[in-house]
């Protein structure tokens, strides 16, 4: 049984350990030209706290950001059938956060990111389980918020785009991540040509363009060129300048003006900007 | 078991790399203290918290009036942080004693690299067997009447992840002491299980049972026997 859903984000749930290092155990080293961060090989270095949040990645973040402003919303994701599966499932649920279209793989690990957290900034060590990627039947909502997923993902990016292409209400969202960033634009050209809001920072936007590129303006609109012109003009299309962690917030805020007609455009605008 | 509501468990973040690893610790701070757990053949005392000293002479206290019961310690960063005098009465009444070489240097404060010296410094602290491991070189004893070496037991393969070998070592020894076996025995026993423990990941996967263990005893080579030093 499905709904009908506002909100429907798809993408990789991860659950992230962020180790706290005790300032006298590791340092920074520039010696390379990067920073690179230094503990002693093969010794004991105590750290000072973790923080284990399950349930996070781009996708889900999106998810519960819509579910608490108060749109209908699932997530289509999939998890290792171990312990951290299953507390990714129960924080969705305890998020409002629809688990009908969670896959559960047994055998397989559920995405654990452990974030080594010194000073003030962080080293993420990272790694996608390449989950058999399919979609389910997950009736149509009115969103789709479409982000970070595994560097073996490419061919479910052409199920969504076929989807989508049968779907002419549903309305896409897209904040590529990591890997989405790799497939090119040539590849993902289905996707960007049916994105009606689109974000990244602007550093992500001179990768994306492949161009050095600082002048916003120019940035903003060759993404927009991304869109092609095989389609007329959908909702008008938005390029957000925000840094990522805000811009799933921001999504969330254009999202609930749209199930709430009341919000006025010029408002929502300037809570985009 | 004691399960401490609101309290986490210890999570230690092993890095691998290569066939060493760097260990990113952290040990809870729970309230330690000693539950009626009988009188067994042996206790086996090893890493505890910071705050675990008060638990050290509750644990001291037990065993001096327990005279039956045998004690085997393999001290852990901290209760070689709390020192050989805050820990007297533990190093006296230990039955044997197990730590690596640059351990027993840390132990002791000095700089030496002679083993021979090592054994009978950590001795006059007052274990019956002292046991120092000195990791694929092999392992020392002296329990007051010979010191014995004994060359590291041969990889199957390459080692595969090193966490544990030390303490697969001396569990493995003690454990033959408690059957029965003279030091010389145990001390065949406890590289077998250092070198199945390091085939594996962690420091629990590659731990034999006593047929399996024996099946590698009867396979030794020549040379894997005690020799005097």
């Amino acid at each position: 049984m499905t709904k009908k859903y506002d909100f429907v984000a798809i993408g990789d749930i991860v659950t992230d350990a962020f180790i706290k290092l005790k300032e006298a155990s590791a340092h920074i080293d520039v010696d390379k030209g990067t920073r690179e961060i230094c503990m002693r090989f093969a010794d004991k270095i105590p750290y000072e706290e973790v923080y284990v949040v399950p349930a996070v990645g781009n996708s889900a973040n999106a998810a519960v950001a819509a579910s608490r402003l108060g749109l209908s919303s699932a997530l289509i994701s999939n998890v290792g059938g171990d312990y951290f599966g299953e507390e990714c499932i129960s924080q969705l649920q305890k998020e409002k956060v629809s688990t009908d279209f969670m896959v559960i793989h047994k055998g397989m690990k559920t995405n654990y990111h452990y974030v080594l957290w010194f000073d003030d900034d962080r080293t993420i060590l990272v790694k996608h389980e390449t989950y058999p990627y399919g979609l389910p039947d997950f009736d149509d909502p009115k969103w789709v918020y479409l982000s970070s997923m595994g560097e073996n993902s490419l061919p479910f990016h052409k199920e969504i785009e076929g989807y989508l292409s049968k779907k002419p209400d549903v309305r896409l969202a897209f904040q590529p991540g990591t890997f989405q960033m790799k497939f090119g634009t040539d590849a993902l050209r289905g996707i960007y040509a049916r994105t009606d809001v689109f974000f990244c920072n602007k550093e992500e936007a001179q990768r994306i363009l492949k161009i050095e590129e600082s002048d916003i303006k120019k940035l903003l609109s060759s993404i927009r060129g991304l869109s092609g012109t095989a389609q007329t003009p959908r909702w008008p299309r938005l390029v957000s300048g925000f840094r990522a962690p805000l811009s799933q917030t921001s999504a969330a805020i254009i999202l609930a003006r749209n199930a709430f007609p009341s919000f006025r455009k010029s408002a929502y605008l300037r809570i985009l900007w | 078991m004691v399960i401490h509501k609101g309290m986490k468990t210890n999570y230690h973040y092993v890095l691998w790399f290569d066939d060493d690893r760097t260990i990113l610790v952290k040990h809870e701070t729970y309230p330690y203290g000693l539950p009626d757990f009988d009188d067994p053949r042996w206790v086996y005392l090893s890493s505890m918290g910071e705050n675990s000293l008060p638990f050290h002479k509750e644990i001291e206290g037990y065993l001096s009036k327990k005279p039956d019961v045998r004690l085997a310690f393999q001290p852990g960063t901290f209760q070689m942080k709390f020192g050989t005098d805050a820990l007297q009465g533990i190093y006296k009444r230990t039955d044997v004693f197990f730590c690596n070489k640059e351990e027993a240097q840390r132990i002791l404060k000095i700089e030496e690299s002679d083993i021979k010296k090592l054994l009978s410094s950590i001795r006059g602290l007052g274990p019956k067997i002292v046991v120092i491991t000195d990791g694929p070189e092999g392992a020392y004893t002296f329990d007051g009447r010979e010191a014995l070496f004994l060359r590291a037991y041969p990889d199957p393969k390459p080692p595969f992840e090193r966490t544990g070998a030390g303490d697969a070592f001396s569990s493995t020894f003690t454990v033959a002491l408690a059957l029965g076996k003279d030091v010389r025995e145990a001390l065949m026993w406890g590289p077998i299980n250092s070198m199945s423990v390091v085939q594996q990941v962690g420091a629990r996967a590659g731990l034999l049972t006593r047929k399996q263990l024996g099946a590698y005893l009867a396979k030794a080579p020549e040379d894997y026997k005690p020799k005097m030093f």
